[in-house]
């Protein structure tokens, strides 16, 4: 999976603030990338461009021999076909438990909904979460909303999973427990990581580091 | 269980999978607005039918002046005479017919409550209020004046004794009061001027309505059914602005749920597609419900004699009501547009506030 030339700029008081400049990045297959920089250099809006959530002023996408234009095309279904999410603020449904938000994607994305079932189980009980099954988020601790976060995203088997800083609403022993399952889920699912964080713990756990320098990516 | 109903579950609960009461109010609103519709169908459908069937079971539809094509029509006539006794006088219309037989038995026959078996053709049916006015009982005779014969010169004012071979009850306008049926081949009652009658329209007939008091009073309450309806609909539409608003409410407070969902892979028309789904079940439990309720209200009057108090003033029996007919099918087309609109309007509304991927 290849971008080229990504461009983004946002207005701000009429004046018009370029936050990526002609970006190129690949993705390869079962990689853990890292878009590290401080607070507020774009890395969200990348990984959001990325991602199909956010429209660039310019870019293009190669995938499988097409090309797709990020600014024109429609990526809706490629975007649910290829990537699932994690964000900072888990985003779990607070009106469904923990079992139901694992069980959306599927019935969204109209999958198999008895292997879905099985796979329900099957990945809680490789976290050893078993008894959150019908716990409701709200009741949840910050670690166990992000881990059930991270599940879900294994759900609809898309390839990518793209991570919005994590960590970032996490102390350090969950911190260790998020590092240690994307590392697992990587290994044993052949997921590939796309993770926007300031965090350096990630640094121990990416294969490929790209640093946000004054628009313009950094490889490291 | 698939995603349309999963979904639903969305729309109703809030956090931690309890149900969100604010939903309950425009429900409510809903359901009142549908009740008031139904019974005010019932009650307003149940007597303008029984007036109908009265009104055509006394009278025929149409007449016609003469009878050019010799179809075998009913003759008749109406003339006026009067009654009185000690304390009163009372002016009276006599309805003469050719087919006397054949109407007692197959027009009116629902509204006659007593009969003589001995009936001739000289023999007068009365209604039930004559009857007990003047203390008649079938078998009875009943001495009637025709003014209208009145000898100008001697001032006789020729008068006849009838005999009551009958009582009707029919309960419309004065006729219980004042009208007297017998036939035309009555010798005894004085016919000027006949007209020939049908209930059957033809169009080589140069016909003309009969009952235009009649029609008229159909008229009023064909008006007043849509008067009361159209109360009804601006209860449904009140209705449906709070529906709307809980609608709203909803959206907005599930803005970043939406949002999520939308990641998932639930796109907006989708989104729009459920809500507009359980607008429609809501609307078509909610009516199904209404209608049970109306015939519950009426059903336990009848049993039980509760509700009295709406019912008892009505000169007319209420009728159970079903969903057949055009206008229930009006009714509930002008509740579900309604509804819908009110469902689809804040996605609208609300479009550039709802962060569609």
């Amino acid at each position: 999976m290849k971008f080229k030339e990504i461009t983004k700029s946002f207005k701000n008081n009429n004046k018009c603030f370029k936050v990526l400049d002609n970006i190129d990045i690949n993705i390869k297959p079962a990689q853990i990338i890292l878009i590290n920089g401080s607070s507020g250099i774009g890395k969200t809006t990348l990984l959001n461009i990325l991602g199909c959530l956010l429209r660039p002023d310019n870019g293009m996408l190669h995938f499988e021999n097409k090309v797709y234009d990020l600014n024109l095309d429609d990526m809706e279904k490629f975007r649910v076909e290829n990537y699932s999410y994690v964000f900072q603020n888990f985003n779990l449904l607070p009106e469904f438990n923990v079992y139901e938000n694992l069980l959306i994607p599927a019935l969204i994305n109209k999958l198999n909904i008895n292997d879905t079932k099985k796979q329900i189980h099957d990945i809680l009980e490789y976290m050893n979460i078993l008894d959150l099954k019908y716990s409701f988020p709200n009741l949840l601790s910050q670690g166990e909303k992000q881990r059930i976060a991270f599940l879900r995203s294994l759900i609809g088997n898309q390839s990518i999973i793209l991570a919005d800083e994590p960590t970032g609403n996490l102390d350090e022993i969950n911190t260790k427990i998020i590092l240690d399952l994307i590392v697992n889920i990587n290994k044993d699912f052949k997921k590939t990581f796309v993770i926007a964080s300031h965090d350096n713990e990630f640094l121990k756990i990416a294969d490929v580091v790209y640093l946000i320098k004054n628009g313009k990516l950094v490889k490291e | 269980m698939n995603k349309y109903l999963y979904i639903q579950r969305f729309i109703l609960k809030k956090e931690n999978g309890n149900f969100r009461y604010s939903y309950f109010f425009p429900v409510t609103g809903i359901f009142i607005g549908t009740f008031i519709i139904f019974m005010i169908f019932s009650i307003m459908d149940s007597l303008g039918k029984q007036i109908d069937d009265r009104l055509n079971s006394f009278h025929y539809k149409y007449y016609l002046e003469s009878n050019d094509l010799n179809h075998n029509l009913v003759k008749g006539s109406s003339s006026i005479a009067y009654i009185e006794d000690d304390f009163s006088e009372e002016i009276l219309n006599i309805y003469s017919i050719s087919n006397f037989n054949s109407y007692l038995d197959n027009k009116i026959a629902n509204y006659i409550i007593e009969i003589d078996t001995s009936l001739t053709s000289n023999d007068i049916i009365i209604g039930d209020l004559l009857a007990y006015k003047y203390n008649l009982d079938t078998g009875d005779s009943l001495l009637l004046y025709f003014p209208s014969k009145t000898n100008l010169v001697t001032k006789y004012v020729p008068r006849e004794y009838f005999k009551v071979g009958g009582i009707f009850n029919i309960d419309l306008l004065d006729y219980d009061k004042k009208a007297i049926i017998t036939s035309f081949d009555n010798k005894f009652i004085h016919i000027d001027s006949f007209k020939y009658y049908t209930d059957e329209y033809k169009d080589e007939y140069r016909i003309k309505e009969n009952n235009m008091l009649s029609n008229l009073i159909i008229d009023a309450l064909n008006f007043e059914k849509i008067m009361y309806y159209v109360f009804g609909v601006v209860v449904i539409f009140i209705s449906c602005f709070m529906f709307m608003n809980s609608i709203t409410q909803s959206i907005k407070e599930k803005e970043s749920q939406i949002y999520i969902l939308n990641i998932l892979g639930l796109n907006q028309k989708i989104l729009i597609k459920i809500f507009l789904y359980h607008t429609l079940i809501l609307i078509t439990v909610l009516t199904l419900i209404s209608i049970l309720f109306v015939n519950m209200v009426i059903y336990l009057y009848y049993e039980y004699g509760i509700f009295s108090v709406l019912f008892m003033s009505l000169p007319f029996n209420v009728r159970y009501i079903n969903l057949y007919g055009y206008e229930q099918a009006i009714l509930l087309s002008l509740i579900y547009i309604m509804s819908i609109i009110a469902t689809y309007l804040p996605f609208k509304i609300l479009k550039s506030n709802l962060n569609e991927v």
